[in-house]
């Protein structure tokens, strides 16, 4: 690892003060479980690093509008167990609880696990690919096992969050901060494509940090759940994963959220799977229509056809879980 | 070689249970292995590595590098020796490098820091040559050449009994089928490291080693000194599974640095370092050809295997055991090409090519035993050889030897009994329906047993404690305990008066080391003639004392007494401090096929699998690993030898291959995130079930056998005859991902076979 400057600042207009106007240069340190990892592989190579996870702004689960307010430097670990997160929107508390290792999670936070970066073998041996300013993904005519069959290229990476699917099917608002200046962002619009910025996974800018999430509270007659698939029983990314919550009134399903981890670039809003939902019994038959519609459009590569009917399976058997 | 000889008094000591005497040392962090060491003044090493699959150094600067404050040496290969590393093509450092990830330069500095830094300062002028990957291709004309020579190794090995193409042509039934392993991790928790010390012209090297004698043979050669002017030690080693059984280029590296900085240097590989420079286990691409009669024997198979040896060989892998030495099989032939590629080295794994051979051959009879309708294990039963039948005693595979002490049939017998076989279904699936169909798979597989030249000393002290010194070591397999027990057992002494000392090569006699199922049963016996040879001595001293001859006073419980007359005893501790002088015994012993009475190990390994197949998950409800291990010395070690090496055979099955990029042959996935090697979640323990198949031997200390490597060999197999009993599909390439599951799923259709 190169050496680098460590500041830690008290207040967080004091942390967004020390942030520049380059990506990379200045760089934000909450739980490091990605960014130590990077740099001590020498893909990151920043000149200073500020400390953010002692920051009191960026603290705790507090009530807010509707729902939740969650600084985005909450331990995963603490997300997973909170009693609120759990009854107001446990689709969050259970995605957390998959991520990495309980040590992982005792360390990782919850605005570095939808900041971190892709776990696509090519970015973390450095090949000069997208991710790390160059114009080539060399996962297409490579090993692309583990990658996007849904909104790749030009670069072909897939989202590794857990948490992010659960709260884009929570419609979570994500509060980014210059330190003066505060926007809030519909999450989804939080993550960029590869299309709309092949080098980067979401719209922070070099002088920005995000804050807090703010979640609203599950709808009343709604269900959730995450399911993950993964190589390993723990300890791993997802192969694919869905967060689906499903809010019903009479047997008919009202509103569906599904959202897919580990095929896309970024976490996946199967629309279609949620049309074919609306307005219908969740039997059976809806959930295998709305698992076969949650893969339409998918493009797999020479190597990752398997996650087609992976997603597919993963999906259906979600929603029935539901039913 | 000599028999052991026969006791008749009851066992005290051997064949009880209980944990290994340095349980707690090892987990509460005490034992110390080689990283933890620090000596004064030491210095820091690290390596510099090619980035190429294939090329040729053109030219070296290390200049500016040595200009950095801090760096105290820089080697590179104009150091080292133009002498190959333990009988390998390589040396420590080469001038041609041929994989990503070999050697090019080391450096020594006075931290981690400051030799990372100096690291991109070394200016390579690299010399980019083809590469190629494939062990098949690499054959080809015009593929690229690693070595002068050619790529590949020697002859091809080739084992032949009866005339196979007669055997194939009388056949009733022949199927022709093709088996594939990858490069796969080792699978090592403690990465490979050295520490090099000079005292003028003396060498002491610490080392992460299986065999401490052979990486002293090497450095004699490297550096050109007598066996007396170098000393290895090898005191806690965190596993090895064959990848540590010969010396390596690290012990070298750090000698060669730290003779340049006149300082101690410390080498410690990382994990990536670990998992590309550390003899993995090689691919395997086995073609098999089997025939049977129609009355259910097996007549005839031919073996094609090609042997991706990677690089550099360690030593040179092969297969051959499991088509030649399990089943009566009157025409045998099997052909091993060990073809170098630019992979990264290889050597022996935990079975070196058996568990490989075995998912090849047991996965082919399983195939033919679908084909005819056959039962799997009275398919194997009719089959497998017995007490009594000729097998090959050395390479050619002629059978001039008689196979004794052989229990494959009651490993296959009580192995089915245990997971209750009768309820196999024998139409794949079973008619389950929904998702989920469970399958039973069984899979056999023999080993011999260590040989070579082993030694050990025993001493006891002055107050009757005793001290075992042996040059192999204790890489996790409990040769500690079981070593001591030994000893213990043969003096007549609890096991808590014996210490050992392990893998020292200036205090112990030479030994080959601990790989190849040999420490207990070869080392074992130097253990035992050692120890004889102080209770020799002792008796001869207490008898006068006790106003008897030596043949009529014994040693037990720590007190030697008259045998005819019990009340005429003396402690132990007297009799020694009456002499005045340390007993100390040699026991030396070399074993060799030599004899014809051969003993092998058997076992057969018997799982129920669960295989989802909307998800193409494959999960493992019941292992039942029934071992012949002859003498159990500790019940306790030997079942956790089983539960370990079935899961590590298991590890195959679900991730653990080393990718490679086609376009530069670089590995993508060198670190334990990426490989997936299981955690405590994914096989559980507590579904595998040892059976400790008891059956003296002939040939081991009190008729014990090797386990070490056997437990590891048939998971492959066992769980892919699983899967298709389950589901119908037939996987005939690990690791056993989704991908390949469900392509096999969505390929399915009615089995197919050629026909003879």
């Amino acid at each position: 690892m190169h050496n680098f400057a460590y500041i830690r600042p008290t207040t967080l207009r004091d942390a967004a003060a020390q942030l520049g106007k380059e990506h990379g240069k200045v760089m934000l340190l909450a739980g490091g479980t990605d960014l130590l990892g990077e740099m001590k592989d020498d893909l990151r190579v920043p000149e200073k690093l500020v400390a953010i996870r002692q920051l009191r702004e960026l603290q705790g689960i507090r009530p807010g509008r509707g729902g939740l307010r969650i600084g985005a430097a909450t331990l995963l670990s603490d997300i997973a167990e909170s009693a609120p997160v759990r009854e107001q929107a446990p689709l969050l508390a259970m995605a957390a609880e998959t991520v990495g290792t309980p040590q992982i999670r005792n360390m990782a936070t919850i605005g570095g696990n939808l900041c971190q970066r892709p776990r696509c073998w090519y970015y973390r041996n450095n090949y000069p690919c997208f991710k790390h300013g160059g114009s080539v993904c060399y996962s297409v005519t490579g090993e692309n096992e583990y990658h996007a069959i849904l909104e790749g290229g030009p670069s072909y990476i897939v989202h590794p969050s857990d948490t992010a699917p659960a709260l884009v099917a929570l419609g979570a608002t994500v509060r980014i901060s210059t330190g003066g200046r505060e926007r809030g962002v519909p999450i989804e619009k939080f993550f960029v494509g590869p299309r709309q910025d092949p080098a980067r996974e979401n719209i922070l800018q070099p002088n920005e940090i995000l804050t807090e999430i703010e979640v609203p509270s599950a709808p009343a007659g709604s269900k959730a759940v995450y399911v993950k698939e993964m190589v390993r029983e723990v300890w791993d990314f997802a192969l694919c994963s869905v967060a689906a919550m499903v809010t019903t009134s009479g047997g008919i399903v009202g509103d569906a959220r599904i959202v897919l981890g580990g095929v896309a670039p970024f976490p996946y809003r199967a629309l279609k799977a949620e049309a074919v939902l609306k307005g219908r019994r969740l039997d059976e038959a809806a959930a295998a229509a709305a698992g076969a519609a949650a893969v339409d459009g998918a493009r797999p590569l020479s190597k990752n056809a398997y996650k087609v009917p992976l997603t597919q399976a993963v999906v259906t058997r979600a929603l029935l879980s539901l039913a | 070689m000599a028999q052991q000889q026969n006791t008749t008094r009851t066992l005290r000591v051997i064949g009880g249970d209980g944990p290994v005497i340095d349980a707690v040392e090892r987990v509460t962090g005490q034992a110390k292995y080689t990283g933890d060491l620090e000596l004064p003044g030491m210095l820091v090493a690290r390596v510099l590595r090619s980035p190429h699959a294939h090329a040729r150094i053109a030219g070296i600067d290390t200049s500016r590098a040595e200009a950095l404050p801090g760096v105290k040496a820089v080697v590179t290969h104009k150091d080292a020796a133009k002498v190959p590393i333990w009988g390998n093509r390589q040396r420590a450092l080469n001038e041609q490098v041929r994989f990503a990830g070999e050697a090019v330069a080391a450096i020594a500095a006075v931290d981690e820091e400051t030799a990372a830094k100096a690291l991109p300062l070394i200016d390579v002028k690299y010399e980019v040559l083809p590469f190629v990957l494939d062990p098949e291709k690499a054959l080809e004309p015009g593929a690229p050449q690693l070595f002068a020579d050619g790529n590949l190794e020697g002859q091809p090995r080739v084992l032949i009994r009866g005339d196979v193409e007669r055997g194939l042509a009388e056949c009733d039934r022949v199927i022709e089928r093709v088996y594939h392993t990858p490069t796969m991790w080792s699978g090592s928790m403690e990465p490979r490291a050295a520490i090099a010390q000079w005292e003028g012209n003396k060498l002491t090297v610490w080392a992460s080693t299986q065999a401490p004698c052979r990486v002293q043979t090497n450095l004699t050669g490297q550096f050109n000194l007598p066996d007396s002017q170098v000393r290895v030690i090898a005191s806690y080693v965190g596993g090895g599974f064959g990848t540590k059984s010969a010396a390596h280029v690290d012990e070298t590296i750090a000698a060669l640095l730290s003779r340049k900085a006149r300082r101690p240097v410390k080498l410690q590989y990382s994990r990536e370092e670990e998992i590309l420079d550390s003899n993995t286990r090689f691919e395997t691409r086995v073609y098999v050809k089997v025939g049977v009669k129609r009355d259910m024997t097996l007549h005839a198979m031919d073996v094609k295997a090609y042997i991706n040896q990677g690089a550099y060989h360690v030593r040179l892998g092969g297969l051959g055991n499991q088509a030649t030495h399990i089943y009566r099989i009157p025409h045998l032939r099997t052909v091993q090409y060990r073809v170098h590629t630019n992979v990264p080295n290889t050597g022996p794994t935990r079975g070196v090519g058996d568990p490989q051979e075995t998912f090849a051959i047991d996965s082919a009879l399983d195939e033919m035993a679908v084909e005819m309708g056959w039962d799997p294990v009275e398919f194997r039963l009719k089959n497998v050889k017995r007490n009594g039948d000729p097998i090959a005693r050395g390479g050619s595979g002629a059978e001039d030897g008689r196979l004794v002490a052989q229990v494959t049939d009651r490993c296959l017998e009580e192995g089915a009994a245990r997971i209750d076989w009768s309820r196999r279904s024998t139409l794949p699936g079973g008619g389950q329906t929904g998702p989920r169909a469970r399958g039973l798979g069984v899979a056999v597989t023999e080993r011999g047993n260590g040989g070579g030249l082993a030694g050990a000393s025993v001493t006891v002290n002055l107050d009757g404690s005793v001290v075992v010194f042996y040059a192999s070591t204790d890489i996790g397999t409990g040769s500690r305990t079981t070593l001591s027990m030994i000893a213990a057992e043969t003096l007549g002494v609890p096991l808590a008066s014996v210490r050992a000392v392990a893998g020292d090569t200036e205090v112990a006699p030479y030994d080959g080391g601990s790989y190849g199922n040999r420490t207990l049963y070869s080392t074992g016996r130097a253990v035992e003639a050692a120890a004889r040879d102080c209770l020799d001595d002792i008796l001869a001293t207490a008898a006068p004392m006790l106003k008897a001859s030596p043949a009529e006073v014994e040693l037990g419980d720590a007190v030697v007494r008259v045998k005819a007359d019990a009340s005429r005893s003396l402690p132990l501790r007297d009799v020694m401090q009456r002499r005045g002088r340390s007993v100390v015994g040699d026991g030396s012993v070399t074993q060799s096929q030599a004899e014809t009475n051969v003993e092998r190990a058997a076992g057969a390994h018997f799982v129920e699998v669960e295989v989802d197949r909307e998800t193409g998950k494959i999960r493992i409800l019941r292992y039942v690993s029934a071992h012949d291990v002859g003498q159990p010395i500790n019940v306790t070690v030997v079942e956790n030898q089983i539960e370990g090496g079935t899961i590590q055979g298991l590890a195959l099955t679900q991730a653990e291959e080393l990718r490679f990029d086609a376009r530069d042959g670089r590995c993508l996935n060198a670190s334990f995130l990426d490989l997936k090697p299981p955690t405590m979640l994914d096989f559980d323990a507590r579904r595998i079930e040892p059976i400790v198949i008891a059956n003296i031997g002939e040939q081991g200390p009190y008729g014990a056998k090797g386990l070490g490597e056997n437990p590891c060999h048939a998971g492959m197999a066992a769980v892919a005859n699983a899967v298709y009993n389950a589901v119908g599909i037939r996987l005939r390439r690990v690791p056993f991902t989704r991908a390949e599951v469900l392509r096999a799923l969505a390929e399915q259709r009615p089995a197919s076979s050629r026909t003879a």
